[in-house]
């Protein structure tokens, strides 16, 4: 996965082009980057599942961020209610961690991209960009981990929005 | 042609409506100055049903528990997020040594844990977001929401 793995260099590069004082454009691109990264990445493991190579790209343009940002607060909470039932140690377990970072991680880098791009009044620090860099790097790790689960499977497809009926 | 559109129209009228209710303009010694007769700038959102005084206090508790993991202060306002949705933003001033560390999301997943098990955000809710600095940023910027 070349291209979002780009985006999440590219945003470390952004947040430590300046040793000294950073720029609040490098800093906010950044943040935008950082978000953009996740969200291609989950874009484009959705759309592997798409048999015709060549229409995954047309695909791609259907995910929306407001649906994706809703299907993963929805992902959290299912999580969350689960890991207060205080399960033993099993491979779901595992699985329900690694999906809770990942949901988490891209409902949480949204708004801070929304704020990035277009709030000026917000003065972002290194220390605040570097946090969210590290958590999108911990997502893509913990996505590596549970890509061919079935309940990871389950939340790419609820990124496009809810089904009718529910 | 969006002009010949009744509903339009309607909404473009009361908007000005609106606009004129808000500012009303007087000719003082020949000049045009604006008189802005709401202002409500100053007042600070917060969501029905949400004791300030509670989180408040589940916030401070929140920080003193996280004290010992490097924060120094935590601060928070309401307010909606981008698709409007209620919500609190978190500001969590860290130590230096705690920012200078390379791993910082797992702290960052620790800190947001306790603040929204403390808060309870979701029984509440509310969407949680937090934003984080060092203790020389902040010196540095001097901002007051982070004071």
């Amino acid at each position: 996965m070349p291209y979002p793995d780009d985006l999440l260099e590219q945003a470390k590069h952004l947040a430590n082009r300046e040793k000294k004082r950073p720029r609040q454009a490098s800093l906010r691109r950044a943040v935008s980057t950082a978000y953009y990264a996740l969200f291609h990445l989950l874009v484009h493991e959705a759309t592997l599942n798409w048999k015709r190579v060549n229409q995954r790209a047309l695909l791609a343009r259907f995910f929306e961020h407001g649906k994706m940002k809703a299907a993963s607060h929805d992902q959290r909470g299912e999580i969350n209610a689960y890991l207060k039932t205080k399960p033993a140690p099993c491979p779901e377990l595992d699985c329900a961690r690694h999906l809770h970072r990942v949901a988490d991680t891209f409902f949480w880098a949204q708004q801070q991209r929304h704020t990035a791009d277009y709030d000026n009044s917000t003065t972002w620090t290194r220390t605040d960009v570097m946090t969210l860099i590290d958590l999108v790097d911990s997502a893509f790790r913990s996505w590596h981990q549970i890509r061919d689960e079935a309940a990871a499977q389950a939340y790419l497809i609820s990124l496009l929005g809810k089904p009718k009926g529910t | 042609m969006l002009d010949q559109m009744p509903c339009f129209h309607r909404a473009a009228s009361q908007g000005r409506k609106q606009v004129l209710a808000v500012f009303s303009s007087t000719r003082i010694s020949g000049t045009t100055r604006v008189l802005k007769t709401r202002d409500n700038g100053i007042v600070p959102y917060i969501p029905q049903g949400v004791n300030e005084y509670e989180i408040e206090a589940a916030v401070q508790r929140a920080a003193r528990a996280l004290r010992a993991v490097g924060v120094v202060r935590i601060r928070h306002n309401f307010g909606p997020d981008w698709t409007g949705d209620r919500s609190i933003f978190f500001r969590i001033v860290v130590a230096d040594e705690v920012a200078d560390k390379p791993k910082l999301s797992d702290l960052a997943q620790k800190i947001a844990l306790k603040l929204m098990n403390e808060v309870k955000t979701d029984e509440q809710g509310l969407h949680a977001y937090f934003n984080f600095r060092s203790l020389s940023e902040q010196a540095h910027l001097n901002e007051p929401a982070w004071a």
